[in-house]
């Protein structure tokens, strides 16, 4: 799944250390997340969306089949 | 209740060990004992022959001390409650290939011992050559997920 958790992050010039401890995971979490490796869970991708103050179709896209 | 492997907590947190190391650290572990332990077991019983068993069997140990304590580690061996859910997910996939390649070793190992009883191969019959399958056994259980685990996750798993 495509996303802009890295754009989002570096514009508020977090580390993935430092988005991750606001979300309360790890930072292989978001390391994984930002390179498409993990997609997350749906609790996962409203608290980031939260955190970014957007929604989350905003930050996370489906790829077309 | 979540399966429980061997892991030392430490008190600053994972260290973290590159996947490059870690795959090398590992598969030195998992292939230098199962050497020198035959070695020991089947090689003649001379001096430099035992030195070198026993050299490939401390090799072994040593190599595993760079995973001790190390964020991969951490994921096979952590409580369940304190893994998010990328963790988690890293974690049944390890132990789930680990499950496979220990049942496949157990079945290998009956199957060998099923030949050579028959044969008359080399069968573990002294209190020592079950030390050696003992340990090894013990060795492959902490080093294994830890292994399987670092072939799973990007060079980036350790760094930004």
């Amino acid at each position: 799944m495509h996303n802009r958790v890295r754009d989002l992050r570096t514009a508020q010039a977090w580390s993935q250390a430092e988005l991750g401890e606001r979300l309360a995971v790890s930072r292989q979490a978001i390391n994984a997340i930002e390179n498409g490796k993990h997609d997350p869970s749906l609790s996962l991708a409203f608290r980031i969306a939260r955190l970014f103050g957007e929604p989350v179709e905003a930050i996370f896209e489906q790829p077309p089949a | 209740m979540g399966v429980q492997m061997l892991y030392v907590r430490a008190e600053k947190g994972p260290r973290d060990v590159s996947v490059a190391k870690a795959r090398f650290f590992s598969a030195i572990s998992l292939v230098a004992y199962p050497c020198g332990a035959l070695l020991n077991a089947l090689g003649p019983d001379t001096l430099p022959t035992k030195l070198l068993g026993y050299g490939l069997i401390l090799i072994a140990l040593i190599a595993y001390a760079p995973l001790i304590g190390t964020s991969l580690q951490r994921i096979v061996g952590e409580e369940v409650k304190l893994l998010d859910e990328y963790e988690l997910r890293l974690r049944g996939r390890a132990l789930g290939a680990c499950y496979a390649g220990f049942a496949m070793l157990t079945l290998l190992l009956v199957l060998y011992a099923a030949i050579a009883s028959d044969k008359g191969f080399w069968l573990p019959t002294t209190y020592d050559h079950f030390n050696g399958v003992f340990w090894g056994i013990f060795l492959y259980a902490s080093v294994l997920p830890t292994a399987l685990l670092s072939w799973m996750v990007d060079p980036t798993f350790t760094g930004e």
